[in-house]
């Protein structure tokens, strides 16, 4: 496995060399077999994503 | 140092177990997930164990499939990751303080025939750090008045205002929308149609309706679209109240109150500073009402992402019981028309919301 990360400015640094692993973070998700998730729902309102306050100040409808 | 791989929940995921299964939300991404109870306690004891000694407690073959597809689910939306047993420890948990740097931080204002006291509320609610701002125009709005309103809330530099006004055929709200910036939100009301547009890049939704939602009687509604998987409102919703803490309100007629559905007024605008108002002992009586206090929404996963409503109760009588207008039943996960329940006729009734327009 490459060890190094592409920064930015073209620099490369050791992952290695971080005080933990940063590829472990990433990279080890595949190698459980994809069965589907079951009773999982997903959500996420548009609406929300483009708020700048974080709530609703009323709730009317 | 140690081989072992271990599972961690990215500190930024909060769990919230509800009595019949468990909630998780990525406040980063805006999502959230509904999880079995079984899964929330794996995830939640945090005992450094690997994926394969998990699996391996499982009672059957079947058992141990299910549990890696959930994993499996985990790690593909990067709620949970890997890393060694011995690092595992290295990871701050966050910090569920809440604080802003306000003393009111989100109002509505009922707006009147000639918008007397306007000045002088917002630049008094800028003083105490306001943030966002509901103005409810309640009379007939024509052009110049909107202008008006608009051009005194640029004077007073207002951040995020969200307004609601009656429809008028001659106004071009899109052009309105497009030279006042700091609108968040424009609803018309007792408009012809019902329709949703979003501009300024989506930071503005402009709103028709066809129903009067200048009337406060049709506020304090719980659904998963007003639901907010946000990390600040997850803090706050842990010690206060999602809808009432830090929120003050001004009718149409001067009146200081918590929120214009509720009764109580704290005094005038024209006789009273709003500081004056805040100051009295019954003014943040509503304040620290949290969640984990009130009745059923207690045993609810969706608790810390739901937003409160004191104003319309099951039992008026009680100030912890759940909020009238959610038709969620946390206990068998399902959704209902809460107007529909037959249990509910008596108060809508006393709460005078079966006659709203
Ligand atoms: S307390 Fe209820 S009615 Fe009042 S502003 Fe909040 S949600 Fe609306
Ligand atoms: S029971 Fe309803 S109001 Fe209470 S937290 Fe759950 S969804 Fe929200």
């Amino acid at each position: 496995m490459n060890n190094k990360m592409h920064l930015k400015e073209g620099l490369l640094i050791n992952t290695e060399s971080l005080p933990f692993s940063v590829r472990l973070w990433t990279a080890t998700s595949v190698q459980i077999p994809f069965k589907g998730p079951r009773e999982v729902k997903s959500f996420g309102t548009r609406e929300y994503k483009y708020k700048k306050y974080y709530k609703y100040i009323s709730r009317r409808g | 140092m140690s081989d072992k791989i271990v599972f961690r929940l990215f500190s930024s995921c909060l769990l919230t177990a509800g009595s019949t299964r468990a909630l998780i939300c990525d406040p980063q991404r805006g999502n959230y997930y509904t999880i079995p109870l079984s899964l929330y306690s794996i995830i939640a004891e945090q005992k450094k164990a690997s994926i394969e000694e998990t699996l391996a407690i499982c009672e059957d073959q079947e058992e141990a499939e299910i549990l890696k597809s959930y994993f499996n689910f985990l790690l593909e939306h990067e709620l949970i990751f890997l890393c060694r047993e011995d690092l595992a420890d290295n990871f701050t948990p966050i910090k569920y303080e809440f604080d802003v740097p306000a003393i009111i931080a989100n109002a509505i204002v009922q707006i009147g025939k000639k918008a007397e006291y306007l000045v002088d509320t917002l630049a008094q609610l800028k003083l105490l750090g306001c943030q966002a701002f509901e103005l409810v125009v309640m009379t007939d709005c024509p052009l110049s008045f909107l202008s008006h309103i608009l051009e005194l809330c640029k004077g007073q530099e207002l951040d995020e205002v969200n307004l609601y006004i009656p429809f008028n055929p001659e106004t071009d709200y899109e052009a309105l929308i497009e030279e006042y910036c700091f609108l968040s939100s424009v609803t018309i009301c007792n408009a012809p149609t019902n329709e949703e547009i979003f501009l300024n890049g989506d930071s503005c939704t402009l709103r028709f309706s066809t129903k009067d939602l200048r009337d406060h009687r049709h506020c304090g509604i719980i659904a998963e679209k007003y639901f907010i998987p946000d990390l600040v409102h997850h803090s706050e919703s842990l010690q206060h109240n999602t809808c009432l803490n830090r929120k003050i309100a001004i009718d149409v007629n001067g009146n200081i109150k918590n929120c214009p559905s509720l009764n109580e007024s704290f005094g005038n605008i024209k006789d009273i500073t709003l500081e004056e108002a805040i100051c009295q002992p019954h003014f943040k009586k509503y304040w620290n009402i949290n969640k984990d206090q009130i009745e059923v929404c207690k045993d609810c996963e969706f608790r810390h992402v739901c937003t409160d409503c004191r104003a319309y109760l099951e039992d008026p009588s009680n100030v912890y019981s759940k909020p009238l207008k959610c038709g969620y039943d946390p206990y068998t996960c399902t959704w209902e028309d809460w107007s529909k329940n037959p249990l509910k006729e008596n108060i809508i009734i006393q709460y005078g919301i079966h006659s709203i327009e």
